[in-house]
């Protein structure tokens, strides 16, 4: 169920960017880690999923792919620096990605609602919990894709 | 003076977007970033059509819809979300929403839609 759950994110991605940002991603790897992970991730995006799951998502680039991807938003404006707009733009993008993942999620039976993006910067992502990390490639870079549950899914 | 939209999106880059959009169309355009600071400032600058998000910090977008129209029963309003499941549509319509688009936002669809409540 778990893994059914994730590849909606996983589709998600892989969508929303290529509507947007006529980017195409290849998911080269997705991984299960039962005690939890680290890894490098200068930019982090975050969501919180609650009613057919609880649980958070989190989207993970480094700066050059937050760059492109605000560069697109932003009508091609070239972009150099991390700015509130270009946190606005990757929220804007995540947002948009969660979206699609919910309307994914609610065709299989899962109701959930999700929380507006929180963007941060630093050297890692890690977690002590069980979670599954999708990695893509696309001509931007690496993006790669957390996903944490608290709880269980339960089919309508 | 043009007709006035009020845009409402806690994302930044979503309300410069729209307002650029629109003001190049020589429509006024306000910005709001919450449900709640939308209801205020529908009050005051009274639009003649309000885009609206869902998923906002403090007062969500389908609540903001009804506190409008409790104000004005003839608001136009049209939601512009990324939530696109069926449930949202129809939440959003039952409130009184005009129509809903999907994000990611095309200009030529809003202005389309914009145009056809507007006129």
């Amino acid at each position: 169920m778990d893994s059914q759950i994730v590849n909606q994110f996983v589709r998600a991605t892989s969508s929303v960017f290529g509507q947007v940002n006529n980017v195409s991603m290849l998911k080269t790897d997705l991984t299960y880690f039962p005690d939890g992970c680290s890894f490098p991730a200068p930019v982090s995006i975050g969501l919180g999923v609650a009613g057919g799951f609880k649980g958070q998502f989190f989207i993970l680039m480094d700066e050059e792919v937050a760059f492109k991807a605000a560069s697109v938003t932003l009508g091609g404006k070239s972009i150099t620096a991390y700015d509130r707009l270009v946190e606005s733009a990757i929220g804007e993008l995540s947002n948009m990605i969660a979206g699609e993942a919910s309307k994914r999620l609610l065709e299989m039976g899962l109701d959930c609602e999700i929380t507006v993006p929180t963007v941060s910067r630093g050297k890692e992502f890690s977690t002590a919990s069980a979670c599954f990390v999708g990695k893509f490639e696309c001509d931007w870079g690496e993006l790669q894709l957390a996903v944490k549950f608290d709880s269980r899914a339960q089919i309508k | 003076m043009g007709k006035k939209i009020l845009v409402v999106d806690d994302a930044s880059v979503v309300r410069m977007t729209l307002k650029q959009l629109f003001e190049s169309y020589h429509y006024t355009v306000l910005e709001a970033e919450t449900g709640e600071e939308a209801v205020q400032k529908y009050q005051s600058f009274k639009p003649d059509l309000v885009t609206m998000d869902i998923t906002m910090p403090d007062m969500d977008g389908i609540t903001a819809v009804k506190e409008i129209l409790k104000l004005d029963a003839k608001a136009k309003i049209i939601m512009c979300s990324a939530l696109g499941q069926s449930n949202k549509v129809k939440a959003a319509v039952e409130a009184g929403a005009k129509t809903f688009i999907v994000k990611p936002l095309h200009p030529e669809r809003v202005l389309t839609t914009v145009k056809k409540y507007l006129d």
